[in-house]
């Protein structure tokens, strides 16, 4: 069977092709990083548990499914009884792999479809503790490699669940991930999702959620970019039952050359759907990002409620912030808000520490922490909101962090 | 006797190009209170900030001396830690950082530089509680991010609370009186009177007499057109008051 929607893919695959340079969703990312390499397949690097630990941003009490370059680490991974939870590998058929609107990465991730996480949350239960989906990229130097996932996530009516997607690599070889995750939230089901992306630098990676949420579903999600030589990340969220909520959360530090780059898509196909996005960006040295925040209205989608913002801070000369968040409005009746900023260290705020003897780098790096913490305050995970907090105070400027 | 805690000499400061004090000289001894008066524009605020390292100032001439130290060389934060503070007539509102936090790490920075330990947690909550207790502010802002959403009373309580907690030598107040009403200025008052002490010194930079009514300084220093052109004992202030500073200006010409 797998073999079957491989094929199905690779026809879509040669049907709609992939993102070129020129096209208007991909101007901004350097495509040449990632498509003009020839990749040969992971293969499991044999993780141990040790190793794991000491890749994660912090060790999660819970359930825990883990991927080694590719392929489900069943002995790392720690599986809720009684419900379906597993690889995506096992449970195979051509419509779980690749939705009818899949092209470009979406579709190259299913044609060469290793495994990834497939987790059901059945009518009505909610998941007694978070799952932390790991996947593990562990470079050669010898070969670029690469590993591709496609991963879904499936609540039930009225089934809630915390799910910590985290994204790690190691070594200093070149190695490409590329990812889908989908999720299906029926009615009144709440999700909240995690996105850490905390690749190691020669690192590249394609990732995309795409969400549909039914009647009176909420998802929450927090994408939090850190690592990566390049990351691209997308969001297509479609709130098609009414008096759904979708909140979309983001946060990324870039340093070096990083690129991390964002592009959501938030479509309101119904009435009294309301979505709110906020993604927040700090970069230093030569970094650089992307935001590209569409919200589409369709039309009958009355009394949309939706905000879109994207803020950014440059500690540096040479970092660079393209941010466009933008609306597409077929309804009359609408509340739609958009904006973006891209602001500087305020001199008044360093020196009022420092003349209470707080260090220029230490002053520095409160107020990025300050910058930050909005976004981590809407955590609801301690552990993973105080590990970040951590991280951020602990670099004194991102550079070296 | 000891050297005074501040010695300025000479100072001469321009901002952009525009000469802002032109010759400032002016000796603090501790335990004194001394207040800086002057209109608008004289230099007052310029004062403040020089001797408290803000950037964009341009010394041309001139010393201050901090317990001997040459004050001017120093970065803002080393003159913060020997014990020199400033109370903001703005003071910047930090969204998303704590009051508690921030004070600990100013604290702790503090003692660091003491080559004293850093406080804990608990004990150095015990230590703001009790000097919030001292300057009547409501513990409750200890966990509101630094100034974000004060009122002005608030705000300019909360410098008074960072001075208690961080126990300077020399404390410059830059128009702490300004925007508060009545009430918050008594209390200010009352707090700043709670905190003098044999050791420490106070300049009390203002437009207006109103806090040195509750405030008393032993000195007082009117600055104008960049220099001090009269100093005096706090009768000075009461003359101010009733005649302006237009006398003064007249007497320049």
């Amino acid at each position: 069977m797998i073999e079957g929607a491989r094929r199905s893919a690779r026809w879509r695959l040669a049907e709609r092709g992939l993102p070129r340079p020129g096209d208007e969703d991909w101007r901004f990312t350097p495509l040449a990083a990632i498509l003009g390499k020839s990749y040969t397949a992971a293969r499991p690097a044999g993780l141990t548990e040790a190793e794991l630990e000491g890749l994660c941003l912090a060790p999660l009490d819970g359930y825990r499914l883990v991927f080694d370059n590719g392929r489900l680490a069943a002995e790392l991974s720690r599986l809720p009884q009684g419900l379906r939870c597993g690889g995506l590998a096992d449970e195979i058929d051509e419509a779980l792999l690749l939705g009818p609107e899949e092209a470009g990465f979406g579709a190259l991730a299913a044609a060469r479809f290793c495994d990834g996480p497939y987790v059901v949350i059945p009518k009505g239960m909610k998941l007694d503790a978070p799952l932390h989906v790991v996947t593990v990229a562990t470079s050669a130097e010898e070969q670029p490699r690469e590993a591709h996932y496609r991963g879904v996530v499936v609540l039930e009516p009225g089934a809630e669940a915390v799910i910590v997607e985290e994204a790690v690599g190691r070594g200093g070889g070149e190695f490409f991930t590329n990812s889908v995750t989908r999720c299906e939230l029926a009615e009144g089901s709440r999700l909240e999702l995690y996105r850490l992306m905390r690749e190691t630098e020669p690192l590249v990676s394609v990732h995309g959620l795409r969400a549909r949420l039914g009647r009176d579903a909420g998802l929450r999600s927090h994408v939090v970019g850190l690592g990566g030589a390049l990351a691209r990340c997308d969001a297509d969220v479609v709130l098609a039952g009414e008096g759904c909520e979708a909140e979309l959360n983001g946060l990324y530090l870039a340093c070096r050359r990083q690129h991390l780059d964002f592009h959501t898509r938030v479509v309101h196909a119904v009435p009294r759907g309301r979505s709110r996005e906020l993604y927040k960006g700090v970069l230093d040295g030569q970094a650089r990002s992307v935001f590209d925040g569409l919200v589409e209205v369709l039309p009958g989608a009355q009394k949309t409620d939706a905000h879109v913002y994207n803020k950014n801070l440059l500690l540096s000369e040479g970092g660079l912030a393209h941010t466009k968040p933008e609306f597409k409005i077929h309804a009359n009746d609408v509340q739609c808000r958009h904006g973006a900023t891209v602001g500087q260290l305020s001199e008044d705020a360093l020196f009022y520490l420092r003349s209470r003897g707080v260090g220029t780098a230490q002053a520095r790096s409160l107020l990025v922490y300050a910058f930050a913490s909005e976004m981590l305050g809407r955590m609801a995970l301690t552990k993973v909101r105080e590990a970040l907090a951590r991280r951020i105070e602990a670099a004194s400027g991102l550079e070296g962090a | 006797m000891k050297p005074p805690l501040l010695e300025v000499k000479g100072l001469k400061v321009s901002v952009a190009g525009k000469q802002i004090l032109r010759g400032i000289d002016l000796s603090v001894a501790a335990g004194t209170v001394h207040a800086i008066m002057g209109p608008n524009g004289s230099g007052k605020s310029t004062l403040s900030h020089v001797l408290t390292g803000r950037e964009g100032y341009r010394v041309e001439a001139g010393t201050a001396r901090f317990c001997g130290k040459d004050l001017l060389s120093l970065p803002a934060e080393e003159r913060a830690r020997e014990g020199v503070f400033l109370a903001f007539q703005y003071p910047v509102e930090i969204a998303g950082v704590t009051n508690k936090y921030f004070l600990k790490a100013a604290y702790n920075a503090l003692r660091k530089h003491h080559g004293q330990p850093e406080l804990s947690a608990g004990d150095f909550l015990k230590h703001v509680k009790k000097k919030a207790q001292l300057v009547e502010m409501d513990p409750a802002l200890l966990n509101r991010d630094v100034n974000f959403g004060f009122s002005g009373g608030e705000k300019k309580r909360n410098e008074i609370l960072q001075l208690a907690v961080l126990e300077p030598r020399l404390c410059l107040l830059d128009e702490t009186d300004s925007g508060l009403d009545i009430d918050a200025l008594k209390i200010v008052a009352r707090g700043i009177n709670a905190l003098r002490d044999p050791e420490r010194a106070f300049v009390v930079v203002t437009h207006y007499q109103r806090l040195l009514d509750y405030v008393e300084p032993d000195f007082v220093h009117v600055l104008a057109g960049g220099r001090i052109v009269k100093s005096g004992g706090k009768e000075l202030a009461l003359q101010l008051e009733k005649e302006g500073y237009g006398w003064l200006e007249a007497a320049q010409a």
